[in-house]
């Protein structure tokens, strides 16, 4: 019997199939990365690979032990890249190093999967033996192909009754695949993990790379560790590093001296150098994640490499939005939040802004909208801050009559007497099977987008190329093409120059009073259908005040659209049954709490999921 | 710790500092000792559940269960008149036996409990007693049979007179009935009868609640009570509306039909005395006018509250642990707050703004040492100028549209 066939419980044993590796030669080492759909089970078999290399004793494997944020556990996905080192004995009895980089999974986060995947040979693709081939196992198949990465196949899950391991395989073929190859596996029974093992040692190439040239290290990630100062995760390619010499970084040409280098397994654990071939971990004295660029190169300050890596790109914030505390006094503790927050995040970027409507806040960019609410999430829960957002726009270029074009990063900025508008456009790279090339298509033209290139990398599989407005795709362009193509696309876009649009802004008056915190930027063949939006959500989340509320849509001082939320008619209790006095008023207190919550513009009384009334429309219209 | 001070119980929370209320802070009709106190009796038991009804009032389990709740009550009357200071030598002037349906129970049973309340706590004869009666399950016999117990008052929670939305309503009357069981309660002789309407339920046309109140208008009865519906989280029309299932008429229709049903009353002399409750004169109910007035009150049974000496008190709602708990000689009581100061005062001026009376300023002042037009000055303000409130040198009452916003007024002068 396979020693992978017996249960979880015999993990202890299962332990000394683990080797203790020091350095190895490239030629034992394989980097890869574990790819899956959502629920096929990558963490579980990532923590059984843990166990079965005894990186982890049993008794401290905590569930899905990679992703480490609390977050990310309750979300079910992974923010930040993470690599851990795991030693195992290989069928020639030396030691083998194993670095599992585990990836994040939403397009916000694109740039950083294409990364961590450029520091892999290989990737094991998880496939649930009983749901088969689903959206994202194609997505991430495709990602890892263009990666030019080996792949091992496994088919999760064997132990359920459902599981249907041939028609599997066969939905791999059908993928260019080889079906015959993949390993059935159950990581929650352990069963199969030793295969697996044996397959990526056997499957995934060594890492190539000069280990005598000049350094260049790859930095796939990098996070904030209040001891250690920044920790870059690193890929080596070319050379190595140690401890005590100087590094620059090729992008920022910071230069910075080395303090430690390690690997994970998965707690970090100094080794005296890092060599071509080898994943692990660096830290030199830099103080914040901005020094450390995702994707830079490092390289030695005094024998520098002739290139970087290619591939860099600066996280650029793509959408602003105001933030604001709910409690004018919390200021002062959002503004330290955001400091401590920027330390780990590069790419965060804020400065104050004042609103009318909402009083002192910060303008804050971000990656995308997922981005924004794990940004929003942690303040509020890592810094217990309550907060107002405001809905997200995209970076404008406005140029007015003798003077020189400038940048509004809020519609509240936009002036009334520009003479031109020019808006951010990307160009974005969905790859999708050859079926829905129609739907994206489709899909893209409504998005004032351009086709730039259609290729067929393969029967089966597209590369589609449009040029568009970022603002229709930074808000729910993702959602609308993964419903589109069933969730088989995927999408990756990059910057792309300015271009001057039809654009307006569109104001919207509560009672009269134009609310600068509600404004928005649409295209003009589009303002008038998105203020209806707008004002008919606004509606619904505004509750009925002691009067009629007007709430108007205006271009200038032309308006668009209005609606009215009439004046509340009728609020009283019912019987006060057997003089409980008490019940009654803590149900006042409750409804005068309530009340508190909101913010009072003018005479109204707006709750704070109002100034995402127009992001709100904009989900809700394009459903 | 000296005989009379106040001794706080434990477990009690306090809202506000400075002194309690010592005094009522309104007047009723023909006038009251500062000191008068009333009686509630809480029967928790109940045939069936209504569908609008969140009380936690059901079926006994077995036949024994009411007579050992009735054995409890009795029971936690004798040691209240026994062994409560604030409550000896206090002139009682009203009771009252509500629930739950207190006609579930034997006749003979509230009787035992009604001689009680006048044995230990000297209830006159001739004062108010009054009972709530299901029309669908009493006969006349039991009417007879109140009556001679001492009851004067009869209330009927008739709700509609809508056979078809009764039926869904989860009553066990019909109009009929309900039109026979208050032709038997002149008969037997009680000098008040008063119905209980429920205005805004589903699928009740403004024709029929027309009708509704027109033929109850027209009934041997000084009394009617109008009670907005107010879907609760946990009934059966709770759940309906979370299925979206249930089809409330909109606010505006809700404000117009109870608008009608006022004009309609008033035309047939009955007076609007209190947000929900019409009078003919002699026909006010004392005993509610005593919680709006910061009488003092004493509530026996599950889940009663009592106002006593400015703590308001309320016995555990579940009729076995009251039983269980009264008869092993322990305290019923599941909870107990005493209001100072500002939270006190504004929770007597969201109480009197119920009635047409409004707050009586003089009477207030007595009360609380403070005139209430500048006790809520800013709120006043805001609420005279959006039309809710009328403030003249007498009193500080509601407006016809400061009524349907009551609650928007009420927390609006809460601390």
């Amino acid at each position: 019997m396979a020693d992978g066939a017996r249960p979880a419980a015999a993990t202890g044993e299962r332990a000394r199939q683990g080797a203790d590796v020091g350095a190895v030669p490239p030629a034992r080492i394989r980097n890869f990365a574990i790819i899956a759909h959502i629920d096929h089970g990558k963490s579980t078999l990532a923590d059984r690979l843990l166990e079965y290399a005894g990186a982890v004793p049993a008794r401290e494997m905590t569930e899905q032990f990679l992703d480490r944020m609390d977050l990310e556990r309750e979300r079910g996905i992974t923010i930040k890249a993470q690599a851990v080192r795991l030693g195992v004995r290989g069928p020639d009895g030396e030691a083998y190093a194993l670095n599992l980089i585990d990836t994040p999974g939403h397009v916000d986060f694109s740039y950083e999967v294409s990364r961590a995947l450029a520091a892999c040979e290989g990737v094991i693709l998880v496939v649930d033996a009983a749901q088969g081939v689903q959206a994202q196992t194609v997505a991430n198949l495709y990602l890892a192909a263009e990666h030019g990465l080996a792949i091992v196949p496994v088919l999760n899950k064997i132990d359920l009754p459902g599981a249907d391991p041939e028609r599997v395989r066969a939905e791999l073929e059908d993928l260019g695949v080889d079906g015959r190859e993949a390993i059935p596996v159950s990581a929650k029974t352990g069963e199969g993990v030793p295969e697996v093992v044996a397959a990526v040692l056997e499957r995934v190439p060594p890492p190539g790379g000069d280990p005598d040239a000049s350094l260049r290290a790859l930095v796939f990630d990098s996070r904030y560790d209040p001891y250690m100062g920044v920790v870059c995760y690193v890929r080596i390619v070319d050379g190595s590093v140690a401890a005590g010499e100087r590094v620059r970084f090729m992008a920022t040409g910071r230069s910075f001296e080395v303090t430690e280098v390690g690997v994970f397994r998965p707690e970090g654990e100094a080794v005296e150098r890092l060599a071509a071939g080898e994943v692990g971990y660096l830290t030199a004295g830099i103080k914040s994640v901005r020094e450390a660029r995702v994707g830079d190169t490092l390289t030695h300050d005094d024998r520098p490499a002739d290139a970087p890596l290619p591939g860099f790109r600066p996280a650029l914030p793509v959408v602003y939005a105001g933030l604001y505390p709910s409690d004018p006094g919390a200021y002062d503790d959002l503004r330290e939040a955001l400091e401590r927050l920027q330390l780990n995040d590069a790419a965060i970027v804020y400065e104050p802004e004042r609103s009318e409507a909402l009083g002192m806040g910060f303008r804050v960019g971000f990656l995308g909208l997922l981005h924004l609410d794990v940004v929003e999430e942690r303040l509020e829960r890592e810094y217990g801050l309550d907060l107002v957002v405001t809905a997200p726009s995209v970076v404008y270029r406005v140029t007015r009559p003798g003077r020189p074009p400038y940048e509004i990063q809020s519609p509240a900025d936009m002036p009334d007497d520009a003479q031109t508008v020019e808006e951010p456009f990307v160009e974005a790279e969905i790859l999708v099977p050859a079926d829905y090339v129609g739907a994206v298509m489709e899909l893209c033209q409504e998005r004032r987008g351009s086709m730039v290139a259609l290729d067929y990398r393969s029967a089966e599989r597209a590369a589609i190329t449009y040029r568009m407005p970022l603002a229709e795709i930074v808000f729910d362009f993702y959602d609308r093409l993964k419903s589109r193509t069933r969730g088989y696309a995927s999408l990756d876009y990059r910057p792309a120059g300015y271009e001057a649009s039809d654009l307006v802004k569109v104001q919207v008056l509560l009672a009269g009073e134009a609310v600068d915190a509600l404004s928005f930027v649409a295209h003009r063949s589009r303002a008038e259908a998105r203020a209806r939006a707008v004002l008919a959500r606004l509606r619904e989340v505004i509750p009925r005040q002691l009067f009629d509320v007007a709430l108007q849509a205006a271009i200038g001082r032309r308006v668009i659209a209005r609606e009215t939320v009439r004046a509340l008619r009728k609020d009283v209790l019912a019987k006060c049954y057997g003089g409980d006095v008490t019940r009654k008023r803590k149900l006042l207190e409750k409804q005068k709490a309530g009340k508190r919550r909101m913010r009072e513009i003018g005479r109204v009384e707006v709750p704070q999921a109002a100034f995402m009334a127009v992001l709100d429309a904009e989900r809700e219209g394009s459903r | 710790m000296p005989q009379g001070a106040h001794r706080r119980p434990p477990g009690e929370r306090v809202y506000g500092t400075g002194p309690a209320a010592p005094r009522p802070w309104g007047e009723v009709e023909g006038g009251e000792a500062p000191d008068a106190l009333s009686l509630y009796v809480h029967i928790p038991y109940c045939a069936r559940r209504c569908a609008f009804c969140d009380l936690s009032a059901g079926r006994p389990r077995g036949p024994e269960e009411p007579l050992a709740y009735l054995t409890a009550l009795r029971r936690e009357i004798v040691r209240a008149a026994e062994e409560e200071p604030d409550l000896r030598g206090r002139p009682a002037v009203t009771a009252y036996f509500g629930g739950g349906t207190p006609t579930s129970v034997q006749p003979e049973g509230l009787a035992g409990v009604l001689w009680l309340l006048r044995n230990q706590f000297a209830l006159p004869d001739e004062a108010e007693a009054s009972v709530e009666a299901d029309p669908g399950t009493v006969g006349q016999e039991t009417l007879w049979a109140l009556r001679r117990a001492g009851f004067n008052r009869l209330s009927f929670g008739v709700q509609t007179l809508d056979d078809r939305v009764l039926r869904r309503l989860g009553r066990l009357h019909d109009a009929a009935r309900a039109r026979a069981a208050v032709g038997w309660a002149r008969e037997e002789g009680f000098a008040h009868v008063s119905v209980d309407l429920i205005l805004g339920l589903p699928q009740v046309s403004r024709a029929a609640w027309r009708e509704t109140v027109a033929e109850v208008a027209s009934w041997p009865v000084d009394h009617v009570s109008v009670y907005a519906l107010q879907v609760e989280e946990g009934t059966a029309f709770g759940r309906r509306q979370r299925a979206g299932l249930l089809s409330l008429p909109p606010d505006e229709l809700v404000v117009e039909m109870g608008d009608e049903a006022e004009a309609v009353l008033a035309a047939a002399g009955f007076e609007r005395y209190e947000l929900a409750s019409y009078a003919r004169p002699g026909g006010r109910c004392l005993h509610n006018e005593g919680y709006w007035t910061g009488r003092a009150y004493r509530g026996f049974g599950a889940g009663a509250h009592s106002y006593v000496g400015g703590e308001r008190r309320w016995n555990t709602r579940s009729p076995r642990r009251y039983i269980a708990a009264v008869v092993g000689g322990a305290s019923p009581v599941a909870g107990r707050e005493r209001l100072a100061g500002e939270a006190a005062r504004a929770e007597a001026a969201m109480l009197a703004l119920r009635r047409d009376r409004g707050i009586e300023r003089a009477a207030f002042a007595r009360a609380f040492g403070v005139d209430p037009a500048a006790a809520f000055a800013p709120a006043w303000e805001r609420l005279q100028e959006a039309g809710l409130v009328t403030v003249d040198g007498e009193r500080i009452a509601l407006s016809g549209r400061g009524r349907w916003l009551y609650n928007r007024v009420a927390s609006a002068l809460l601390p």
